[in-house]
């Protein structure tokens, strides 16, 4: 299930989309992969902007040589933020006992929350590969 | 085997494999857990419920009405029954119990699941199954689909105040964590871990341990995929504390403070130490060794309910030959 780079299928895409919706601001290839990491080729970057582009999922404007990009809006977004809010009401009403819903992170007591900001403000360590 | 130790011995393996669930889930890699501790989660619950449902039928077998009609000596049916007969009567109705525990969260989590692919559906496609909601709390989940039709994969949702919170690079963690979850499918091993809880409530440490090791697979996957462990760390602190200052602060405002952190709320802590460390070794030995022990147990679980079988057997055959 991984794309020819070993990535796993469509991850590239997510990367520059949720890039794109946390800047909310057009962005060049250049910027696009500045965000995301280094490890990347800008031609990579280049092709998936394109190719999202052609499905309809972004807009472009060219500023000077290059495309700046930014989010389609359309209205499905408005009907798409009134299901997720009802879908999040139901579940801290305690809905969600099927555990249907994977969440990345669980609320926090007051201590864990202290120690999680030590651990973010710890001075660097060699990370394991 | 002796019928009386046959009794307790599935009650003896469930509460070993509740347990041990935690502490081996710890030890070995979270995909081998998963998958372990549901399949024996599933096994044990199904090996119980056999052992239970034969010594139970004893009493139903005995009671006048059915002998009768099921021309069984009762009498010939009572004196080849070592048990006790309160054990007797106890199993036939935690038979019954359990089975509607069962169907019933069996159900519930179906229902679950149908409700979650018709909001995969209004969301949309999304961009390789990212939907991007624009809302003031951060929030990131996936939710699975059960891939009936085309819509085969779930989605991530995630929040743009979640996005803002985290850099480019643990952005990169977050959307890698949650494709995880989907692309692996984790919700149906805790919802199998579910069931068989529900059909054996000794086994709820094993389905929550479940839980948190699908958990963990997904932050194994992420990790490895930035090739970076202390970014996956650092990322998921940071979206726990970004998600933390906004929930807790309305909940302060509207409610008394909630009282202190169950389990889960350790989970986040957790998480983000194991990826401070090194992936657990591969133990193949315990590994296996945990294997057999699980298949062993159920096979002697298997071996008795046949032999009790044999029993109303020999009852039926005695009375008709009797008459």
């Amino acid at each position: 299930m991984s794309s020819p780079s070993g990535r796993p299928r469509g991850a590239l895409e997510r990367q520059v989309l949720a890039c794109l919706a946390a800047a909310a601001r057009p962005m060049t290839a250049g910027e696009v992969l500045a965000d995301i990491g280094s490890k990347l080729a800008y031609t990579t970057v280049m092709t998936t902007l394109a190719r999202l582009h052609a499905k309809g999922a972004l807009t472009r404007e060219l500023v000077g040589r290059a495309y700046a990009y930014t989010l389609t809006s359309n209205p499905a977004d408005l009907r798409t933020a009134v299901t997720a809010h009802r879908m999040r009401r139901l579940l801290e009403a305690g809905e969600d006992r099927a555990g249907v819903l994977a969440r990345f992170v669980a609320d926090l007591s007051s201590e864990d929350e202290q120690m999680l900001t030590g651990l973010l403000s710890d001075p660097e360590r060699p990370a394991h590969r | 085997m002796n019928p009386t130790t046959a009794v307790w011995l599935p009650v003896a393996v469930s509460g070993t494999l509740a347990v041990v669930s935690a502490p081996l889930a710890r030890r070995i890699p979270p995909r081998t857990a998963v998958r372990l501790l549901t399949g024996a989660a599933v096994v044990c619950t199904f090996s119980t419920a056999c052992v239970l449902a034969v010594l139970g039928a004893d009493v139903l077998g005995q009671l006048p009405v059915v002998a009768r009609s099921g021309q069984w000596s009762s009498a010939e049916l009572r004196s080849t029954t070592p048990v006790a007969a309160d054990v007797r009567y106890v199993s036939a109705v935690a038979v019954v119990v359990l089975v509607f525990s069962t169907l019933h969260r069996t159900v519930h989590i179906a229902r679950g699941f149908a409700r979650a692919g018709r909001v995969c559906r209004r969301l949309g496609p999304g961009v390789a199954g990212l939907v991007v909601i624009e809302d003031d709390t951060p929030d990131a989940y996936a939710l699975p689909t059960l891939g009936v039709g085309a819509d085969l994969g779930g989605r991530v949702v995630v929040s743009t105040s979640m996005l803002r919170a985290l850099t480019g690079a643990e952005r990169s963690v977050l959307l890698a964590h949650e494709s995880a979850h989907v692309r692996h499918r984790h919700h149906l091993y805790v919802a199998l871990a579910r069931v068989a809880a529900a059909g054996n409530p000794l086994l709820l440490k094993t389905a929550e341990a479940v839980t948190v090791a699908t958990e963990r697979w997904a932050d194994e996957v992420a990790a490895q995929e930035v090739g970076d462990r202390r970014l996956a760390a650092t990322a998921l602190a940071r979206a726990a504390v970004a998600r933390a200052s906004v929930v807790q602060g309305r909940r302060s405002a509207t409610f008394a403070r909630l009282p202190a952190a169950s389990s889960d709320n350790r989970l986040v802590l957790d998480r983000a130490r194991a990826l401070l460390q090194p992936p657990p070794h591969r133990r193949r030995a315990l590994t296996s060794l945990v294997t057999a022990v699980l298949l062993c147990a159920s096979l002697a679980a298997a071996v008795t309910a046949s032999s009790t079988e044999d029993r109303f057997e020999l009852a039926h055959s005695t009375s008709s030959t009797s008459r």
